[in-house]
């Protein structure tokens, strides 16, 4: 009971901290440059941003080696990470996975995570990684560690198929109701395509599909490979529909490791490797994603 | 079309949901007696420690709590975390029995004291006394409260999803990123007949008690 | 010898003195009515009696033995008390029947439950729990409701229960009962048949501390009246004594004001 107290004392305390330490970081992000909303850019992926953090107390790559497993968070997230016909996790994110932690000769472990508190998981150590779709931001340095990007993730606006003639350009859009996922790549796209537009947060990419559904927004936008394995035949999505040839604002998918972690600069490496030998293109083949793997 | 495996897969989801569900009550209900009587104590310290505890438990919420107790130990400690069932139950447990023990109080409390002085001038024991004059009243008086809290037990036990623990609204929700919406209000059926079947079964305790007025 | 003797009984709650120093006697087979105003510690003394309260000073002893001294309670266990608690019954104001037993059952349970402590309950468990019955079936016989055996105290009057109480307190056979104004939550019809019951008691020499706001009733049935007020005795003596000739002042503005004359 008493440990219960001060445990709850304890976070408290971290939060408190957490919201301390913010404040001197924020100047740091602001003078170095930022992307300007009209400007389509992502981060290089080659930089290494964590060259300018330096490891919190111990040797994350170690730590890891140490363990001999590599604990992976992800979510059911199609095509990255799913379960197949029979009941066997895959797809691209899970494969590259099982790959690299063979090269680095650890042991794959793959835990379910709740998505909105995942940093909670990477800071507490009961997950070393992040590793399913995640899109690389700013906001997200702050709390985590990313490796060089391996996937562009596009963005796409899903509409009600009655309304295809309706919204066809950037400019159409502007008039209609927008929904996206809350801190997502989505939202991004919004700030730097739709900037002025009526925009809405949800909580979740598959809600703001279901607010286009239920007629409470019109427009969604969401991960390109989402919305097609979301909105095909079979689905209760069959009435939606992706508008084609509207480009919006991309992002990329890293690997998030724990904020300082030594074991970017190895995923890197064994990444490259992967790249070089082909193994990552045949996974990507597989997949479907061939076209919006990062080679270099 | 997807009927079958959908009807498969959210049956091992409240499988999960039905083990947290009984679990935490197999714990909660003793613990919350033993923290009634501490917030019942003559020993002052104890008592303040005992509310002050059901004020914090009581008084933040259960999702925060889990969170706590599942990202707690390697936030603040480095320590290795629970697992996530386990992880489920502490705090569970630790919130129901709160939430239990103040309706033990309220009940025990209730009892008028001329019960216990009958029971003192007709040369009773104080154990004489609890199980044989005072017990079944605390019972009558305690079933329509414990009810209620053990109905919304049945529906927090979605909260576990917060830490990823596979329950049925979270499968639900893994068919929702799928594209099917439905088994998310599919799921609602499966609690919505568990609580009819305690309905019937309290409803079956009150009658059962109504053969006296306290 | 007096059945129960009470000596310079003191009990103060923090600051408050309730009781000032009582002193009483009572012979085998005599009903004492305790009267005064609200507050002036009749109550207190009853539960004195029944320790449930614990007197600061003062004997109280019986059959001319003492069984309490104030002050030495703390060294009794729950187990001596409880023994000590028997030379009294106590019928409570508001009756305090146990709801979940029947009229039967309220008499019984608290036989049954001393029952297990003798030596040969074991041997003779269906015999004696039989004749703890057959003395309740009496009792609530005597009291008039043989034909609510079976009742719950909720399908009972308010003075259908007080009489149940009454058989319960009986069934101990107590060497004092001490009723604490046993008809001030019975509506004014219902007052009747619980007076009737207590005067048969005192018809069949029931020894009985009783406090009482019925003057009648207390003149009625009693062998001794005691006036207090202010946690002392004012005045005691036989009923004709106090209600038609009080000595002191205060019992007889106590009485006139009653009387409403």
């Amino acid at each position: 009971m008493k440990k219960y107290i001060s445990l709850l004392l304890a976070i408290v305390f971290i939060f408190a901290l957490a919201a301390c330490n913010k404040s001197p970081s924020t100047p740091t992000n602001t003078a170095s440059p930022s992307p300007s909303p009209s400007a389509s850019q992502s981060p290089d992926a080659s930089s290494a941003p964590t060259e300018s953090e330096t490891p919190q107390g111990e040797d994350d790559l170690a730590y890891i080696l140490g363990k001999g497993e590599l604990v992976i968070g992800y979510t059911e997230y199609a095509p990255m990470n799913y379960y197949d016909e029979d009941g066997e996790l895959v797809g691209f994110d899970t494969e590259y996975a099982v790959a690299l932690c063979e090269k680095l000769g650890v042991k794959p472990k793959f835990v379910l995570i709740n998505w909105d508190t995942k940093e909670y998981e990477l800071a507490s150590k009961t997950i070393d990684c992040i590793w399913n779709g995640l899109t690389v931001t700013e906001e997200r340095r702050e709390n985590m560690a990313f490796t060089k990007s391996y996937i562009v993730n596009e963005q796409v606006a899903v509409i009600r198929a009655e309304d295809k003639d309706k919204y066809t350009t950037l400019e159409s859009l502007k008039s209609a109701k927008i929904v996206a996922e809350t801190g997502s790549a989505g939202e991004m796209a919004v700030e730097a395509d739709l900037a002025g537009a009526n925009f809405t947060a949800v909580a979740s990419q598959s809600s703001a599909l279901l607010e286009v559904k239920a007629r409470t927004a019109d427009v969604a936008i969401i991960d390109s490979t989402m919305a097609h394995s979301m909105t095909g035949p079979g689905t209760d999505y069959a009435d939606l529909m992706v508008i084609e040839n509207l480009h919006l604002t991309s992002e990329e998918y890293a690997i998030g490791l724990r904020l300082g972690s030594t074991a970017v600069d190895k995923f890197n490496e064994i990444t490259n490797a992967l790249l070089a030998d082909g193994t990552l293109q045949a996974i990507a083949e597989k997949y479907g994603l061939a076209d919006r793997l990062i080679k270099d | 079309m997807k009927f079958i495996p959908v009807t498969i897969s959210l049956l091992e989801g409240f499988g999960v949901s039905c083990v947290i569900f009984f679990l935490t009550l197999v714990f909660s209900l003793p613990l919350g007696l033993i923290i009634s009587f501490g917030s019942m104590s003559r020993f002052a310290p104890l008592r303040w420690l005992t509310r002050t505890f059901v004020w914090v438990i009581r008084g933040t919420p259960l999702m925060l709590q889990l969170m706590v107790v599942y990202y707690g130990p390697g936030l603040i400690f480095g320590a290795a975390a629970f697992p996530k069932l386990t992880a489920v139950l502490i705090a569970f447990v630790i919130n129901y029995a709160a939430y239990f023990s103040e309706i033990y109080r309220s009940g025990i409390e209730g009892v008028p004291r001329g019960q216990y002085e009958a029971g003192q001038v007709l040369g009773m024991t104080k154990s004489q006394i609890f199980f044989r004059v005072t017990l079944l009243q605390v019972i009558k008086r305690i079933v329509p409260p414990m009810a209620n809290e053990i109905i919304t037990l049945v529906k927090d036990t979605s909260l576990a999803r917060v830490i990823a623990v596979m329950e049925i609204i979270m499968v639900a929700g893994t068919f929702t990123a799928k594209g099917l919406i439905w088994p998310l209000f599919y799921a609602g059926l499966f609690y919505l007949a568990f609580c009819g079947i305690l309905t019937l079964l309290f409803n079956y305790i009150e009658r059962k008690l109504s053969y006296f007025r306290v | 010898m007096p059945v129960l003797e009470v000596k310079g009984l003191k009990k103060s709650f923090g600051p408050t003195a309730v009781l000032k120093g009582i002193d009483f006697s009572i012979e085998k087979g005599q009903a004492l009515s305790i009267i005064g105003p609200s507050g002036s510690g009749k109550t207190t003394l009853l539960r004195c009696l029944n320790f449930l309260e614990l007197a600061d000073a003062g004997t109280i002893s019986v059959n001319g033995k003492v069984i309490y001294r104030g002050g030495d309670m703390k060294k009794y266990s729950d187990a001596e008390i409880r023994k000590k608690r028997l030379h009294f019954g106590l019928v409570f104001q508001n009756f305090n029947l146990f709801p979940q037993y029947t009229a039967l059952k309220n008499v019984t349970l608290a036989g049954e439950m001393l029952a297990r402590e003798r030596p040969d309950y074991r041997a003779r468990k269906k015999e004696i729990l039989e004749e703890i019955e057959e003395n309740a079936r009496a009792l609530l016989d005597q009291v008039g409701l043989s034909d609510k055996l079976g009742f719950y105290p909720h399908q009972l009057s308010g003075g259908q229960q007080q009489r149940v109480a009454i058989a319960r307190a009986l069934a101990l056979k107590p060497d004092i009962l001490c009723f604490d104004e046993p008809t001030s939550a019975l509506d004014p019809e219902l007052t009747g048949e619980v007076l009737k019951v207590i005067r048969s008691l005192a018809e069949k020499n029931t020894t009985m501390v009783i406090v009482t706001h019925e003057m009648q009733f207390a003149r009625d049935v009693s062998d001794i009246v005691l006036f207090m007020d202010g946690g002392v005795v004012i005045e005691s003596g036989p009923p004709g004594q106090i209600f038609d000739n009080p000595r002191v002042t205060r019992t007889k503005q106590f009485l006139e004001r009653y009387n409403g004359t």
